[in-house]
């Protein structure tokens, strides 16, 4: 028991900071309301619009003979706000061209702010849309991002895809204060998302024979027998 | 109380309260950070996911098919492993249409043979197939908010693993196996969500990280007199 003991109060030496802090982060998790985190009460998916049977859009064959020695992943028709648009998929990259012509279609700041404000449903109102060439933590390093700030009370932001323009993320100042939660629950100091790295495997081997240790110790302490024996050796 | 045995006290009684919590923290905790989480998601067991779009002579016209269908939304054009050529794929209001782009022939709802031969190219195990199944009405917890009707093919390997196929795109929608479902036993286990295993704010959670918070402090603190004076006072 006296080993039991030295284990745990050890292993809590190393790795009881730690602990505290997955405690801690996992009461964030708790109490901050998941829907505000996700940022539900800001972000709504726009309705679906059909398309207009009297217009034009270029014949597939026509569309991919501009594509005749690449490998071509998926060719999506669809609306790109009130404009149709072919999306091409390639293996490393995304094309839009315009469904009626062909005519190669580059996501601009204008169809960003029309975007933004309808995939927006909070009481806010949009401050600043800005292009971020460089890979983005807040939103996984998803590729080029067009960043749209609206200034409500939580600072949202949404973020579209600079390819394509489609819908990435919707953050918020509740997702960022979770988000370095997480950071301290994964111990991904980096990335923040991977939980299967070597540190965290070692501080989670380290709780699982502290925690062992404390039950066997908490067993112990409360055994009845082992009460009984010691009040009886103390009346002799 | 002195302090040194007050926080002896507060540990003991804490552990005695929360400890079968505590420990199922650290074992779910362990288990996610030990197992990876894209063999978790079963990326180990499909292949074929993106199948690139074959060459092919002769195109049946989108004009012809969009004549044929009203309030078309999108369009995709994509392949299918199994499949010879690429298919168009129509999202409308009443669902998802699929029709092979050379012969402009309706080939939704599939077919349980067709979905038999595309589990099996989606699959990367060494099993076969044991059943195959359309689910409609209730879903089972495993897939959560998909919609229905899905087809489900569950293979005879050790990973009991279960593919989840769309009755008209043919897309793979999910994939379940045994270890992902021993994540999320113990994913329920770790957010005391017993029933939709999603809420990360339930009153359990809430009230026992409150008290895990005090019982990993008192533990620090225990810590701290233990270290400074060698040994703490034991509380008996």
């Amino acid at each position: 028991m006296r080993t039991l003991r030295i284990l745990h109060k050890w292993l809590g030496l190393l790795v009881g900071i730690q602990l505290l802090l997955w405690t801690v982060s996992g009461l964030v998790f708790a109490w901050l309301d998941h829907q505000d985190v996700a940022g539900e009460r800001s972000v709504r998916v726009p309705p679906s619009v059909a398309i207009p049977g009297d217009s034009r859009v270029l014949e597939p064959a026509i569309l991919l003979a501009d594509y005749a020695n690449l490998e071509i992943r998926e060719v999506t028709l669809m609306p790109v706000q009130d404009i149709w648009v072919y999306r091409v998929r390639l293996p490393s990259r995304i094309e839009l061209r315009r469904a009626a012509d062909g005519a190669r279609f580059e996501i601009a700041e204008p169809v960003i702010r029309d975007l933004a404000r309808s995939f927006y449903s909070g009481e806010g109102s949009l401050k600043t849309v800005s292009l971020l060439a460089e890979p983005t933590l807040e939103v996984r390093n998803a590729g080029p991002v067009w960043r749209a700030d609206f200034d409500d009370r939580v600072r949202s932001s949404l973020y579209f895809a600079a390819e394509d323009g489609r819908f990435v993320a919707a953050r918020n100042d509740t997702w960022r204060l979770f988000d370095f939660f997480w950071m301290l629950h994964t111990m991904d100091y980096r990335g923040r998302d991977n939980f299967n790295h070597p540190l965290v495997i070692l501080c989670g081997t380290g709780a699982l024979w502290l925690g062992i240790s404390g039950a066997f110790l908490l067993w112990q302490a409360f055994r009845p027998v082992r009460r009984l024996a010691s009040e009886s050796r103390s009346k002799t | 109380m002195s302090p040194p045995r007050l926080s002896r006290n507060l540990h003991k009684w804490l552990a005695l309260i929360v400890g079968v919590q505590a420990i199922l923290w650290i074992v779910s905790g362990f288990y996610m950070v030990v197992v990876d989480l894209d063999f978790i998601h079963g990326d180990t067991l499909v292949r074929n996911l993106a199948t690139p779009l074959s060459r092919i002579g002769k195109w049946y016209p989108l004009r012809e098919i969009r004549l044929r269908h009203a309030d078309i939304e999108q369009i995709r054009i994509k392949a299918l492993p199994g499949f010879s050529g690429p298919l168009y794929e129509l999202r409308t209001p009443d669902g998802v249409i699929l029709a092979d782009a050379t012969t402009g022939e309706q080939i939704s709802p599939l077919t349980r043979e067709r979905v038999a031969a595309l589990a099996l190219h989606y699959y990367a195990g060494k099993g076969s197939t044991k059943a195959i199944d359309r689910l409609t009405g209730e879903a089972p917890l495993e897939i959560q908010m998909r919609a229905l009707p899905l087809w489900r093919v569950t293979f005879d390997d050790w990973h009991a693993t279960t593919l989840y196929i769309h009755t008209d795109s043919g897309d793979l929608v999910t994939r379940r196996h045994r270890s992902w479902r021993w994540f999320d036993t113990l994913w329920m286990l770790h957010i005391m969500d017993y029933e939709s295993r999603t809420d990360v704010n339930n009153p359990w959670l809430r009230i026992v990280t409150v008290a895990g918070l005090v019982f990993a402090g008192s533990g620090i603190w225990l810590l701290w007199f233990s270290l400074r004076r060698g040994r703490a006072p034991r509380t008996r």
